[in-house]
């Protein structure tokens, strides 16, 4: 919901389920003497079956409040909530089987381990769930196929692969265990335009197959793949746009992103 | 586990070479441990076998035959009341004094009690066992104990000759034996079966050489102080037990062993430590691989666990290695240690000790792998992602600096000092692989460059040249007069023993005795405190007696002959002390009128010869041959059977040295890889920086190398004080048990300094390589590593 101060567009949310929660949210970092408000006071839902999207300017508090959302930090003060469990006052044990259990994840950086093959960095994450890995084999084989990686890449390491299959690969990663959600941190920041619509072909594809993504990104063409945008500026959610299903004619979508986004002080 | 397994192996593949080097250290730990317990468990198994297959007597008696034929009643009285002793046997034997040995044409003179036993004999204590035995049948068979073989290098078939009263008596040596009481460097029997024992007996041994050897089964030891208030003017008595028979047969082995335990104590010390900064560097370098681990859903536990998993794989692998290469070459490295217990010597392998080894050692691992990785807990994935590391793993920066000092060494002091605790634990580290090294040497310049130098002091033996019996009915004081005129002969010192007749001090405790004519004729080798004998009522003692006696210089004792019928006692003052374990550490040495006082019969039994230069040795000999002729028994080099005695502990010396520096070399490399490696892990930004503001690669290289120098130069400094004041110490410790109570070895100053040469020139070299991987690095690619 957005602060004091914001603009709420339109309200569609009246029927979805909620996945998230937060209420009076807050992050704070102490360095020295100083201590610096990243996030204040932000009450948010963040619905099943949206692809949600996360703007700002650079040091807005968009990629921290993806980490409290995704349970890779905790707050200062607030709470959180996943599917009405409270995660914010999780230990780091119970927050990473958290982690395993609901989420996936999407980095700028593809962030696979170069140590490992294509294969191994996908099933070292099934491994957290699944026990016999021929299931793993079985369901990352699909996972390949759906994402356009072929079998001869297998067995590649990470360094003999572009930018784009590792990002494809990552997304793999991320769908292995099947995740209530998936979280993604500027997707398409570290690939070309090309490499980045395939990505965000794949998260698209996703959400619509009944996926909740939540995607931070400053790249406006990617922000169009969102259903609902939500703006945060100076550590508050300044507003919300509603965008509704992806549709191919984007036409209408970027004149109301824009629009959203002016007003915002983009 | 498999995620585990699959994480650990990329690790493992990722760090090739330093994996390598920690299973080549696990696996030299697992042999050295191995080997330990491989020497204990199999002497001690040996020993318990031996002494259960011959029925081993617990102490043996050694009488001339007259003498019990005499006190055979009271004796066996005796021992039928005692009841502590379950059996007891007499069986005849011969006792050969004055013989030489000829061995296949050479002369060789074996120390210890001759005797010689019938290998027909009808006891069945202390029985025969052959270990091996010829094919080929002999008219004129002997059997001879096994350590004739491993130690003297005597082989079947070979001729053995007995030389005594201008007589000579050859046999073939048809098999060799086992014997605990009779088959050690003190006391060696032989066997002669019956038709040539009695021919011996008849036609070859004096009278007094008949001898009975009394075999007792007993608990308790002490029966042999009971007998010898029976052995009253006896002329000769030998005793042996199944304790001084073990210490004998154990002794050197007990200081290989000690060695290997200080190797292998500094083993484990640098696997731990390789373990603590490897899994750092190995955080550092994977920190953001434990981020995204973390942010996938990994435990901190389970990431802990890989690195676990990483250490006991690799761990497992050098156990497995070391105790098989243990196992296979233990024979070969360790063959002249075993060959002088006179065992046939089996490595047979305990399969239990190896598994507890192994449980216990992995267990170890595990632990210590887990406590080194534990801070992983803290590790933030969002951090983590994003390079964060220095509010959790504590890597300080370094400080700006003015000054006007060249900035090469300004850099390199500041890397230097930025490792503070890890230096001093390195430091600590080089000092004792430093020391052990520079004991090592210093036992090379002592013992095997310069025999004479160390073993000397160690043994306590005099320096002579030549030593000479002579016959019973010579004059010795002609003999003394015509020898002293020879040219090169420098002295002439007449003697009792060393390690002669036995007497008994205080009432508490048996000593060998020494009595030379004049005390300022010899070196004083074995003199430790004050001065030797002067006067009648003067004698010196050996320090394990004083300790015994708790009596030292200024202290009166009593002597006494316990083998002479109605023997006087005598009181003398303590006026010095010796040491040494030539005479086994218990010893005395009196003035001739000092050792008449108690033993009327008291007469020289020895000359030994001092000539002027050790080359013309074999004239003198020679020369005394010419003028004393028929009066000679017994003439040899003493030098020779000096070097004799010492020459196994002399090549297990030279051995181990090599082992010794190749491991030094070997640790302080490894140490050195591992600093490189953490010095370029910890300052890759600052490296990056330097690059791009103009330093060239070889400066950066050249001052993180130089940053490492002073850790080499300070432990070598270190153990090389260390080795000054410790080596003598470490010495005596080790060889207190024999005797030996203070050394004064010279510390071979130019062979430490070129050992620390060497090893400052592997330490420059392992840590440029180390760091060479810069010289093709932009400095954006360095950079952009930290990030």
């Amino acid at each position: 919901m957005p602060q004091p101060g914001g603009e709420m567009e339109i309200n569609m949310n009246d029927k979805k389920t909620v996945l998230i929660k937060t209420d009076k949210l807050c992050k704070s970092f102490v360095q020295g003497d100083l201590q610096e408000n990243i996030l204040k006071n932000i009450d948010l839902e963040i619905y099943s079956d949206d692809f949600t999207v996360i703007m700002g300017a650079s040091g807005s508090g968009k990629s921290t409040l993806l980490y409290m959302l995704s349970g890779m930090d905790r707050p200062t003060l607030g709470h959180i909530y996943f599917s009405g469990d409270e995660i914010g006052r999780k230990n780091n044990e119970q927050l990473a089987i958290f982690r395993r259990n609901n989420c996936g994840f999407v980095f700028q950086q593809s962030n696979l381990i170069e140590t490992l093959t294509v294969f191994e960095n996908v099933v070292i994450a099934g491994l957290l769930k699944e026990k016999n890995i021929a299931e793993i084999d079985k369901k990352s084989k699909k996972l390949f196929s759906d994402v356009g990686i072929s079998e001869d890449l297998y067995k590649k390491d990470i360094l003999n692969i572009s930018g784009g299959e590792a990002q494809r690969i990552a997304i793999v990663r991320a769908m292995i265990n099947s995740p209530k959600i998936i979280f993604a941190d500027e997707p398409t920041g570290a690939l070309n335009s090309k490499s980045g619509k395939q990505v965000l072909d794949l998260l698209t594809n996703l959400n619509k197959d009944g996926h909740c993504i939540v995607m931070v990104t400053h790249d406006i063409h990617a922000a169009l793949r969102g259903s609902r945008i939500l703006y945060i500026k100076d550590g508050v959610i300044h507003g919300e746009c509603i965008l509704g299903e992806y549709k191919e004619d984007i036409s209408e979508r970027i004149s109301t992103l824009e629009a959203f986004l002016e007003r915002m002080g983009w | 586990m498999k995620k585990n397994w699959i994480l650990a192996r990329s690790m493992i593949l990722k760090n090739i070479y330093s994996s390598i080097v920690y299973v080549i250290l696990s696996m030299i730990l697992a042999f050295l441990c191995n080997s330990i317990f491989s020497l204990e468990d199999n002497f001690n198994t040996l020993f318990s076998a031996a002494f259960k297959d011959t029925n081993s007597a617990d102490c043996a008696e050694v009488i001339p035959a007259d003498y019990y034929n005499i006190k055979e009643y009271d004796i066996r009285k005796m021992l039928n009341e005692d009841t502590d002793v379950s059996n007891y046997q007499v069986e005849d034997a011969l006792l050969l004094l004055n013989t030489q040995l000829i061995h296949e044409n050479q002369e060789t003179q074996l120390s210890g009690a001759w005797m010689i036993r019938n290998f027909n004999r009808d006891t069945n204590l202390s029985t025969t066992k052959i270990l091996e035995e010829s094919q080929e049948k002999y008219e004129d068979p002997i059997y001879i104990p096994f350590i004739c073989k491993s130690f003297f290098g005597f082989k079947l078939g070979d001729r053995l000759a007995f030389k005594h009263n201008n007589k000579t008596a050859t046999y073939h040596i048809a098999g060799f034996t086992e014997s605990i009481l009779f088959g050690n460097r003190g006391t060696i029997a032989f066997e002669l079966p019956d038709k040539a024992f009695k021919t011996m007996n008849e036609d070859f041994v004096e009278k007094n050489e008949n001898s009975k050897i009394i075999l007792i089964k007993t608990q308790n030891l002490s029966i042999h102080k009971k007998l010898l208030s029976l052995f009253k003017n006896v002329p000769y008595l030998n005793y042996v037990d199944r304790i001084s028979a073990a210490f004998t047969i154990n002794a050197s082995m007990k200081v290989y062993k000690y060695i290997m335990i200080f190797f292998a104590v500094i083993n484990i010390i640098v696997v731990a430590l390789i373990i603590k900064y490897k899994t750092q560097s190995s955080i550092i370098n994977g920190y953001k691989n434990i981020g995204i681990l973390k942010a996938i859903g990994y435990r901190s536990d389970e990431i802990s666990i890989t690195y676990v998993i990483q250490y006991i794989f690799l761990s497992s692998l050098g156990y497995i290695t070391g105790i098989i290469l243990s196992s296979k070459l233990y024979n070969s490295i360790f063959k002249s240690i075993t060959a002088e217990t006179g065992f046939q010597w089996k490595n047979n392998i305990n399969l239990i000790r190896i598994i507890c080894f192994f449980i216990i050692s992995i267990c170890t691992i595990a632990i210590l792998t887990f406590l080194s990785v534990i801070k992983t807990r803290k590790v933030s994935p969002v951090k983590a992602l994003h390079g964060i590391l220095d509010d959790v793993l504590h890597i300080s920066k370094i400080s700006s600096t003015k000054g006007v000092l060249y900035p090469n060494f300004i850099i390199a002091w500041k890397l230097f000092c930025k490792r503070k605790k890890q230096n001093t634990v390195l430091i600590i580290i080089i000092s004792l692989s430093v020391l052990a090294a520079s004991f090592c040497l210093t036992l090379y310049a002592n013992i095997v460059e310069n025999k004479k130098l160390g073993l000397k002091q160690i043994s306590g033996m005099e320096n002579f040249s030549i030593i000479l019996q002579l016959t019973d009915t010579a004059d010795i004081e002609q003999s003394v007069k015509k020898i002293k005129d020879i040219n090169d002969v420098k002295q002439v010192v007449k003697a009792i023993g060393p390690g002669g007749s036995v007497l008994f001090c205080d009432d508490k405790i048996n000593a060998r005795t020494t009595v030379y004519d004049d005390y300022e004729k010899i070196e004083k080798v074995g003199l430790y405190k004050g001065r030797y004998p002067i006067h009648e009522n003067e004698v010196v003692i050996s320090a394990a007696l004083s300790d015994m006696l708790k009596k030292s210089e200024g202290d009166f004792i009593t002597i006494k002959n316990e083998l002479q019928e109605n023997c006087n006692i005598g009181e003398y003052i303590i006026t010095g002390i010796t040491q040494g374990s030539y005479t086994g550490g218990i010893d005395i040495a009196l003035t001739f009128d000092g050792i008449r006082q108690i033993d009327k019969n008291a007469g020289w039994q020895t000359v030994y010869i001092y000539t002027s230069e050790e080359k013309n040795i074999d004239k003198v000999i020679e020369d005394i041959k010419q003028v004393c002729g028929k009066d000679i028994t017994y003439i040899d080099n003493f030098q020779n059977i000096f070097n004799k005695q010492f020459e196994s502990v002399t090549e297990n010396i030279s051995n181990l040295i090599i082992l010794v520096l190749l491991l030094s070399i070997c640790i302080i490399s490894v140490i050195i890889f591992l600093v490189a490696q953490t010095t370029l892990l910890s300052n890759t930004y600052m490296f990056g920086i330097l690059k791009a503001i103009g330093f060239k690669t070889i400066q950066i290289i050249y001052q993180a190398m130089a940053s490492m120098l002073p850790i080499v130069i300070f432990g070598s400094l270190g153990g090389y004080i260390l080795s000054k004041f410790f080596t003598d110490i470490i010495i005596t410790l080790m060889l207190n048990k024999m005797g030996v109570y203070k050394v004064n070895f010279l510390s071979p100053d130019v062979y430490i300094s070129g050992f620390v040469c060497l090893l400052c020139i592997v330490s420059s070299i392992v840590s440029v390589l180390t760091l060479w991987k810069l010289k093709n690095e932009t400095p954006i690619s360095v950079i952009k590593r930290k990030e």
